[in-house]
């Protein structure tokens, strides 16, 4: 079956079976590895990607559910040069392995999209379907903060809808 | 886990447009067909090899099963729609809090963004942790099949683990929930604090009137193969007046619901937790709980 969807901003279809995951195909039919394989059945949050904006686990879509939908990976956060979210987690240290990286870049994305300014209870709340084996925690936290804060400062000539 | 993940198989795959669309379907492939709405507990469980269908009928299409609808005296929600979905609607906010006190505990934000409330009841996992809360509120279910429509209690929707009075061919269509002004609240206790598996989860509704507790309802689930309705626990506490003393005999018959006869016949190292720990912990959240709504003790 002829898969159709927005892809980091382009059109994008794949042939596929229906019982490929959304995971497998943007890993494998899209080479976009920057989404990653851990657990596979939704618990550790490495495969997370934006569908519609959302954070979901592409490992427990279907490719065939993405149909229609705007689904991005980090590399689509990375078009004009890093997201100031990547030179966050760059600034603050918050990576070792990078594993679970790219999933804790696009809750932090889908976090501050919803919520411009959290507080550090709200990003562990966001964050917490991401395990992290490197850094215990600090810096992500850190870095999802000093994000906010940069985005804030950098839109202040922009009207953002809500 | 247990076992060894192996890939998803090979399975005919259909995206219906309709309701009875579903129906028929369910009524063609039977036992062989599962349906599939956020594939948040059933891609896991193909994975596990504890699901195996040869036909997936993936509910994605039905957007008019995916709603909120605000009446007078009650609210119903369309069984396709999104935790997160539920869980951000204004009137669910105002009107049933302790629904969305539980939502707000369940998984994690992924999770939430595709899970479904009808995947949930129809999961019937023991531990699922909206049915303490939608139990408690009175809810009632439409089941749509064959033989037409029905509304049936909540309460006696779950038959066992994975297992409720569905047939084969039905599907369910809508969460119908009551409103009424009362007091509520959800507590679960996992091994840790987010984004965790119900060792055992509480929930409570009450009204106080003239210091008296009126219209109680307590259901606890991950401590008997369905969530359960804790009646005796009501018993105790209905008409009688708010006081530490009658808190803690409610407390203390909270873990006469924990019954490990009744438990699924898992041998003891699958079990997630003992049933010591699981009386102790009856006590201590039925407690918990009846103490924040009443605000005894605090």
């Amino acid at each position: 079956m002829k898969v159709k969807f927005i892809l980091n901003g382009n059109p994008a279809s794949a042939e596929l079976g229906p019982n490929e995951t959304l995971l497998d195909c943007l890993r494998q039919k899209f080479k976009l590895t920057s989404v990653k394989k851990g657990c596979e059945v939704g618990e550790c949050g490495a495969c997370t990607v934006l569908v519609n904006g959302l954070p979901v686990r592409s490992c427990l879509m279907l490719a065939v559910q993405a149909e229609g939908s705007e689904v991005t990976t980090v590399e689509g956060l990375s078009v004009e040069g890093l997201h100031p979210i990547q030179k966050a987690f760059l600034e603050k240290n918050a990576y070792q392995c990078g594993y679970c990286t790219p999933g804790m870049i696009l809750v932090t994305k889908a976090l501050l999209d919803t919520i411009p300014f959290p507080s550090p209870e709200e990003v562990k709340e966001w964050l917490e379907g991401h395990l992290c084996r490197c850094t215990g925690y600090e810096q992500i936290i850190e870095a999802v903060l000093s994000a906010s804060k940069a985005l804030g400062e950098k839109s202040h000539n922009t009207w953002k809808a809500v | 886990m247990q076992s060894e993940l192996r890939p998803l198989g090979s399975f005919e795959y259909y995206a219906p447009v309709s309701v009875a669309e579903v129906v028929n379907l369910l009524s063609v492939f039977g036992e062989e067909s599962r349906l599939l709405a956020g594939g948040t507990d059933l891609l896991p469980q193909m994975r596990m090899g504890k699901q195996l269908p040869k036909v997936i009928i993936d509910l994605r299409k039905l957007g008019e099963l995916r709603y909120v609808k605000e009446e007078s005296s009650l609210i119903r929600i369309g069984a396709c729609t999104t935790l997160t979905e539920v869980a951000n609607t204004r009137c669910v906010q105002s009107r049933l809090p302790v629904l969305v006190e539980a939502i707000n505990q369940l998984g994690c934000i992924e999770i939430r963004n595709r899970a479904t409330i009808g995947g949930n009841l129809c999961n019937a996992s023991p531990a699922a942790d909206t049915a303490p809360a939608l139990l408690v509120l009175d809810a009632h279910v439409k089941l749509v099949g064959l033989e037409g429509e029905r509304v049936v209690p909540l309460s006696e929707f779950f038959l066992g683990p994975g297992k409720t009075i569905m047939r084969r061919s039905e599907l369910m269509t809508e969460v119908i929930v009551p409103v009424k002004e009362k007091k509520g609240g959800f507590l679960k206790l996992g091994r840790r604090h987010g984004f965790t598996l119900s060792l055992i989860s509480v929930s409570a509704s009450v009204q106080i009137q003239d210091g008296v507790f009126r219209d109680v309802r307590v259901a606890m689930g991950a401590i008997a193969p369905t969530p359960v309705r804790c009646q005796q626990v009501e018993a105790i506490l209905e008409g009688e007046k708010v006081s530490e003393e009658v808190i803690e005999r409610a407390a203390l018959a909270a873990k006469e619901e924990v019954n490990p006869s009744r438990e699924t016949g898992k041998s003891r190292e699958y079990r997630r937790a003992t049933d010591d720990y699981r009386r102790e912990m009856a006590y201590v959240l039925v407690k918990r709980i009846l103490k924040k709504l009443t605000e005894v003790g605090i």
